[in-house]
């Protein structure tokens, strides 16, 4: 699955989030979106995920433009996975009802079948003593783990994360990251919201750096990081990298 | 929120001051009214209060049964909507929570009632009240909806949900366990509201408690027991929902 956006933007009321975004996913390797709060990168992601509509220009798939359609933005949806900042747990759920629910229901498996999947998943991330606990009896660490694996239920092509660390202390950070690590290892295609620049620096793959609502550089992870390619990135770096 | 138990003999010690402090009271104000207790006037009519209080709970269940589909449909016009349909349905539920149940009771059954022939008074009863129940149940799902945060809908979007799967595991479940203390309030306030339903001659246990009361004049001997007719009705609602709100509970 080839994605690109080609010119794309999203407008909340008068206030354009992104404008004017063209670029290639890279398939096999991670896209780090880098940038201050507030300049797009959450929006970028949402459009790319087909989570938004695009206000102008589009995101096209396979050389296809996405419709403004929810029932086929839904079926392109499911070809992905997500996990966002927080609140991607459902409450009332277990842990391990939380990785069957889509699986049951948007991917169409038997109860029995979605269960040893949840188990398989659960076992690989060190949850499985935690499956029939509730969201609220977990720690933020072990949420987003659980969040990470049901992402990963249904063999998505390509992973979008949003910020999935920055509601974290360091150590379930730490916790998080080394699982995002041992996915993005076996070679699926990430797209990362993130400000965890240690991570986005080991990670490598290509940087997009968005500031004021555009697409300011787009390069190499490696060279990113060697010499801040804007004064925009330089004083990006300077500010994360202070504490 | 996580209180402290106390200890289950200081539990039962309190209950029992509690009880014997509200019942001295009323025994003392029943003492100074001088009242003469004719129970034997009133027994006669034991069947016939029976009979009325059979209705109360049929009129009671039926109205239920309407209502809360009523008030989901009211409540999902309301949220997602045509704009015609959800001005009508915000003006309808408006009206109806603004007047007063008299008022609804007689206008409905003596005016738009006659008008579309309904002369059966039970039936009409059933669905004035339905009407009059299902505008406040649509306000209890209507703010048990609203309740449910944004990012629960995106996620459940995200994972490639159906809005009719969304609703049927995510807002559903979640509403319910929301809304749980005020449907319970609701339903037990419906049995009550029923008893309007007199004023159209609906023969419910108050219509039949208003007569023994005319026959017999014994005035606490016919309305006592009708208290305690509404209170066998709403005091076990009340206390299967508390124990339905535990099971529902999932963060403390």
């Amino acid at each position: 699955m080839q994605i690109k956006s080609i010119q794309a933007g999203k407008r909340y009321g008068d206030l354009w989030a992104v404008r004017q975004i063209t670029l290639t996913l890279p398939l096999g390797s991670p896209l780090l979106l880098l940038g201050p709060s507030g300049g797009g990168k959450s929006t970028l992601l949402r459009l790319l995920a087909g989570l938004e509509i695009a206000d102008e220009g589009s995101i096209q798939v396979d050389g296809i433009p996405l419709p403004p359609h929810e029932a086929t933005l839904r079926e392109y949806r499911r070809r992905l996975g997500f996990v966002f900042q927080e609140g991607n747990l459902f409450p009332h759920l277990t842990a391990e009802e939380n990785i069957t629910l889509p699986l049951r229901y948007a991917h169409h498996q038997s109860a029995a079948e979605a269960r040893d999947r949840a188990q398989s998943l659960l076992t690989r991330f060190q949850l499985l003593p935690h499956a029939h606990k509730k969201p609220a009896e977990l720690s933020g660490g072990q949420r987003q783990r659980i969040a990470l694996a049901r992402a990963l239920g249904h063999e998505p092509e390509i992973l979008f994360l949003d910020e999935p660390t920055s509601a974290l202390d360091p150590e379930m950070t730490a916790e998080v990251l080394d699982a995002l690590s041992d996915v993005q290892r076996e070679g699926r295609t990430l797209v990362l919201a993130t400000h965890a620049t240690g991570f986005a620096r080991r990670t490598g793959g290509t940087v997009a750096f968005l500031r004021n609502h555009q697409l300011e550089w787009l390069g190499p992870t490696a060279e990113f990081f060697a010499q801040p390619p804007t004064l925009g990135a330089a004083d990006y770096l300077a500010r994360i990298l202070r504490d | 929120m996580k209180t402290l138990r106390p200890h289950p003999l200081l539990t039962a010690l309190s209950l029992f001051l509690v009880l014997s402090l509200l019942g001295g009271f009323f025994a003392i104000a029943f003492q100074s009214l001088h009242w003469e207790w004719r129970w034997d006037a009133v027994w006669a009519y034991r069947e016939k209060f029976f009979y009325g209080w059979c209705t109360t709970l049929l009129l009671g269940s039926a109205t239920l049964l309407l209502s809360i589909p009523l008030g989901l449909v009211l409540a999902t016009e309301r949220i997602a909507g045509w704009l015609p349909i959800r001005q009508f349905c915000t003006l309808l539920v408006e009206l109806i929570r603004g007047t007063p149940l008299l008022v609804q009771i007689l206008v409905l059954f003596y005016i738009v009632g006659s008008a579309l022939g309904l002369q059966n008074r039970l039936l009409a009863g059933t669905l004035i009240l339905a009407l009059f129940e299902a505008a406040y149940f649509s306000e209890i799902f209507r703010g048990a909806w609203l309740s449910i945060p944004q990012s629960l809908i995106t996620s459940s979007r995200a994972i490639g949900l159906t809005p009719a799967c969304t609703f049927r595991h995510i807002i559903t479940p979640l509403g319910l366990r929301n809304s749980l203390p005020a449907l319970a309030g609701q339903t037990a306030s419906l049995l009550k509201d029923s008893s309007l339903l007199s004023v159209i001659a609906v023969t419910e246990v108050t219509h039949v408690a208003q007569e023994i009361n005319a026959f017999t004049y014994g005035t606490l001997e016919s309305y006592l027991p009708l208290a305690l007719a509404y209170l066998v009705l709403t005091a076990p609602l009340a206390f299967f929902t508390r124990r339905w709100e535990k099971s529902l509970a999932y963060a403390n």
